[in-house]
């Protein structure tokens, strides 16, 4: 019988150019004090927040196609103040063209559905083609020579499994993760994710759990009835039609990595040093048949999700995360941010209401104070010659622009961290187009290149060097690029 | 290779043209698995919710498309999960306890455990697989068994293991068929086994029962002798129907959506509370339940002059109080404002933002969900309608018919919605709007003459669209795939034609159970 390529390292082909392994080519990962030659792994870790940003106080006054770095802070982007010198806001790219909607989708479906993997929705909607920057990393941030870990990925989701699914397939605004167009679930409960991060963990080599014969007895028992699953599965497979293959597909590979995660085979040594959090206590359950998140969900989970999120990198149990802030249109209720009512998506069609204007901002606050804690908490972890931080390529964006206009031009993004020491992510505000006014519009200038670009810049400095993703073309943006 | 000879409910072919659709293998979606863990472990726990099981893949509505439905790593983690989970329950009930004993037929010891696995995994297979099995098939399963027990010196894991590998397959995990011709586009009857699968996933979300599979082994589904009575014996069954009533009304009536619900808290401050929300998706529960097993007309839907109310709803809708506790069947009067689905909680609510009520959504949704006969989304830009003012929104809506390139759609949707401007956005009667007047006087697009919410009911219930309209949703919901293309819905309209003057939601449900796209498979 044929080895089966797992469809992982299959990906890595794409775009059919050499790749280079940057400084992943030497041994393990190995930890030692006064390291000498530790050479860190990389991580990527991405958000998404929805329903845009009241753009007047997001997008600081000085800016250039260069990029400047006398920009003052507006009061969205004064929480990362302190990390400055680590971020890179990337202003006026347009993704217009490839986020229109159609029949459907509506904007956010349009702009959420597109958001990492840079295949328009519009008639795609049952490609499978679609699979996003985060998939594709998987093989360049895990090679086959390096160490891997546990987890290839970790999709996470903060809303549930709720909300205003604008007129197409629910899945094109609550999934962010895409492999070959399979929608990629998010967990949405962080006791869940940390029994799958911790609940087996005990700090030994490679943190395998198999310290003594029980556990490795118990271990050869799933792994026995994984494989009589997935012979099963192969079985079947030859019999099937090719649509129907696809599906088996889908299931077979998902049965061959919860073999990899139940044999512990993360290769990577840090684990030894990693110290878990308390289990977050089962809180209320996230009812997904009661439709709206409840604050008290929002705003307790959100703290664990940022510590389980530095965990997991600390811990080297994942390289890479995607995260959704909240699902695309979410109306989750920002009461708790504002003191009144604010019920995202509605508030964010302002309509040039200036108290919905203001809620908005509070609410861009909030969400950038979040990123300012997981971008702080990840500094502030040495590794070698630098820190987590440098170490990790952050990338934050959204499904439009202004609320109100739904625009997918003037796009907001933040970039932070190392960029794996290929791009140029050093304190500067780039701005492709020019604004007119002061302050300026809350609908900006369209033009700029395509917002996707970025996504084929932060692949290329992972060696994954492509002119086109889905609907992307023009390869990476120089500007970003070291 | 000419195709098998027809036989049984297939006769020759429809009058109308074959469709071009094919149904892509389906994974047990959530309530399917919930449901059929229940009836083949005998578990009280729901699964989905115990072990954190991802929410599906939605289409067109429903959650039943093959195509749309995805295996992924963390799905299968819980599933996983879920099994293991799912076996120890079983396992740690009292030794003598039926349910137990219905799965655990002998208890295994390490010496006897070939046999006794044999006679407990030969029946379980053959139910989980929903079809029988050849021992070829089962020696894997019980040399897993062995080969557990015997790394333990302990029968109980190995029995354990095994069961949980059956709950783990994909035979199990996925509707497989296999009467088709691989590659061929000719339509194939399906066999019994995989008829009676089908019928039980599409009448209650759940596996076949021992009823229905004996139909199956005496071939009696196919040759069509007990179909029909099996179809009724499904329904009358309470578990299923209201499965039924669930899984294709919550998506098809926006049941799920009613949690959405969320008014604005000044302007309906006291008007609108959580016993209102969670008694509105009852209502139309209830109401549709009623018409399946009344049997009245599909057009009812639109023209009951009766609901199902409790003390929550029928406060809010202004009426009497009924007579006993929880929710009755109550009539309106000849004079009542309120009649059919078109003036229930449910659709007037979901329907509206949080400030007020969108003529447009309302449009849309009986165009889309009764009438099947949607508009495309507005293009990008399009400013939101104020919210402030001191018209009616009906006024404010005016703006559509201002610009042509507007009203060639807004000239569909508007007329119907705004039929419906007597009832505000929490679905209570009013006869102002901002302190003016309400006209809810509008002409179709056809040139019909509405004049208030029991006009625009009754215009929908006369309309063609109606029948071929609801058929389409039930047949997407029972095949799994979409009906979209032009061709399938040529297809669905020739199927909706034979129903007769004025079908039943049961003549209809059989019709699609005896449709050519419900009995056939295709291999391409």
């Amino acid at each position: 019988m044929t080895a089966k390529i797992s469809r992982r390292l299959v990906l890595r082909g794409v775009g059919g150019v050499a790749m280079t392994l940057p400084f992943l080519e030497s041994a393990l990962w190995t930890r030692r004090s006064g390291a000498q030659n530790m050479v860190a792994p990389r991580r990527f870790v991405a958000w998404f927040v929805p329903n845009g940003m009241n753009m007047q106080t997001w997008t600081p006054v000085l800016g250039s196609q260069a990029g400047v770095t006398n920009w003052v802070a507006t009061p969205a982007l004064t929480p990362l103040e302190a990390l400055r010198k680590k971020i890179l806001l990337v202003s006026g790219t347009d993704n217009q063209a490839i986020s229109v909607p159609g029949s459907p989708p509506g904007d956010h479906g349009a702009g959420t559905g597109i958001f990492l993997n840079g295949l328009s929705v519009a008639s795609n909607l049952k490609s499978t083609a679609r699979t996003s920057v985060d998939q594709l990393l998987i093989p360049m941030l895990n090679p086959a020579t390096g160490s891997r870990t546990k987890f290839p990925v970790l999709n996470l989701g903060l809303q549930g499994d709720n909300g205003l699914c604008d007129r197409v397939d629910c899945t094109f605004s609550r999934a962010m993760s895409w492999l070959k167009g399979a929608p990629q679930p998010n967990i949405y409960d962080p006791g869940l994710l940390w029994d799958k991060l911790f609940k087996d963990f005990a700090p030994s080599a490679g943190g395998n759990a198999a310290g003594d014969a029980a556990a490795k007895q118990l271990i050869a028992d799933k792994t026995s009835i994984l494989d009589l699953v997935k012979g099963q599965a192969d079985t079947l497979g030859s019999k099937l039609s090719p649509s129907d293959k696809i599906k088996l597909d889908q299931f077979s590979e998902s049965v061959r990595a919860l073999e990899v995660q139940i044999q512990n085979a993360s290769t990577s040594t840090v684990s030894a040093s990693c110290t878990p959090n308390t289990r977050p206590k089962a809180g209320e359950t996230l009812n997904f048949d009661r439709g709206i998140t409840p604050s008290t969900i929002l705003q307790g989970h959100m703290p664990m999700f940022l510590e389980l999120m530095k965990l997991a990198l600390q811990c080297d149990m994942t390289r890479a995360i995607t995260f959704m802030l909240g699902n695309g249109t979410s109306n989750n209720d920002y009461a708790f941010v504002t003191g009144s009512s604010t019920p995202h998506h509605a508030t964010s069609h302002h309509d040039g209401n200036a108290d919905k204007l203001k809620k908005l901002t509070q609410v861009n606050v909030w969400e950038m104070q979040q990123v300012a804690t997981l971008l702080s908490s990840l500094d502030a972890i040495k590794e070698g010659d630098g820190t987590l931080l440098d170490h990790t390529t952050f990338f934050l964006g959204s499904d439009i622009s202004d609320g109100a206009a739904h625009n997918h031009w003037d796009m907001p993004v933040l970039l932070a961290g190392g960029g794996a020491g290929k791009m140029k992510i050093d304190g500067r505000h780039i701005n492709y187009v020019t604004h007119t006014t002061t302050p300026r519009a809350l609908v900006g200038p369209k033009g700029g290149p395509v917002t996707g670009r970025i996504l084929l810049s932060i692949m290329a400095a992972h060696g994954l060097v492509q002119d086109t993703l889905g609907s992307v073309t023009g390869g990476p943006l120089s500007e970003l690029m070291a | 290779m000419g195709m098998p000879a027809p036989r049984g409910l297939w006769h020759a072919p429809p009058t109308t043209s074959l469709d071009s659709g094919r149904a892509v293998l389906a994974r047990l979606n959530v309530p399917q698995y919930d449901n059929t863990v229940r009836d083949l472990l005998g578990t009280r726990t729901q699964a989905s919710q115990a072990y954190m099981i991802p929410a599906d893949e939605e289409n067109e509505l429903f959650d039943t498309n093959g195509q749309s439905l995805v295996y992924s790593d963390f799905r299968f983690a819980q599933m996983q999960q879920a099994a293991e989970g799912l076996v120890a329950e079983l396992l740690a009930r009292p030794a003598a306890d039926p349910v137990r004993t219905r799965v655990i037929s002998c208890t295994p010891t390490v010496p006897t455990m070939s046999t006794c696995l044999t006679s407990i995994l030969t029946p379980f297979l053959a139910k989980a697989n929903r079809r029988p099995v050849t021992a070829d098939e089962v020696t894997p399963f019980v040399s897993l068994g062995i080969k557990i027990a015997t790394a333990h010196d302990d029968p109980a894991p190995g029995l354990a293991g095994a069961l949980q590998a059956v709950l783990l397959s994909p035979n199990f995990l996925f509707r497989i068929e296999r009467s088709a011709v691989a590659g061929s586009t000719v339509p194939v009857p399906v066999n019994d086994y995989e008829l009676a699968t089908r019928l039980s996933y599409f009448i209650g979300s759940t596996m076949p029962d021992a009823q229905l599979t004996a139909a199956a082994a005496a071939g009696q589904l196919t040759s069509g002798a007990s179909y029909e009575a099996q179809i009724d014996r499904l329904f009358a069954d309470p578990v299923r129907s209201a499965a039924f009533v669930q899984d294709f009304g919550a998506h098809w009536l926006s049941l799920k959506d009613t949690a959405l619900v969320a008014p604005d808290d000044k302007i309906f401050e006291g008007q609108y509370d959580d016993a209102l929300r969670l008694s509105t998706p009852q209502e139309t529960s209830l109401f549709f339940a009623d018409l399946i097993a009344a049997p009245v007309p599909l057009s009812t839907l639109l023209t009951a002059n009766y609901s199902f109310v409790n003390d929550s709803l029928a406060k809010h809708y202004g009426i009497p109080k009924p007579s006993g506790p929880g929710f009755q069947k109550v009539s309106f009067p000849s004079d009542s404002h309120r009649q059919g689905l078109l003036t229930q909680e449910t659709f007037l609510a979901v329907t509206s933002l949080a400030a007020r009520t969108s003529p447009v959504k309302r449009g849309v949704w009986v165009l889309e969900n009764l009438l099947c006969d949607g508009t495309p989304a507005p293009p990008p830009g399009i400013p939101n309608l104020p919210d402030e003012g001191t018209g009616t929104v009906r006024q404010v809506l005016e703006q559509h018919r201002a610009q042509k390139f507007c009203a060639s759609c807004h000239d569909l949707i508007d007329p119907l919605g705004l039929a419906l401007e007597n009832y505000d956005a929490i679905g209570k009667y009013r006869t102002l709007d901002n302190g003016n007047p309400i006209d809810s006087k509008t002409t179709t697009l056809e040139g019909a003459q509405l004049d208030g919410p029991i006009a625009l009911a009754n215009f929908v219930a006369k309309d063609p669209r109606l029948t071929w309209c609801l058929t389409k949703q039930v047949m997407t919901f029972a095949v799994g795939r979409s009906f979209e293309q032009a061709d399938a819905r040529a297809y669905v309209r020739g199927t909706a034609e034979q129903l007769g003057a004025s079908p039943s939601w049961i003549g209809l449900i059989k019709a699609v159970a005896k449709s050519q796209a419900f009995l056939t498979a295709r291999g391409e």
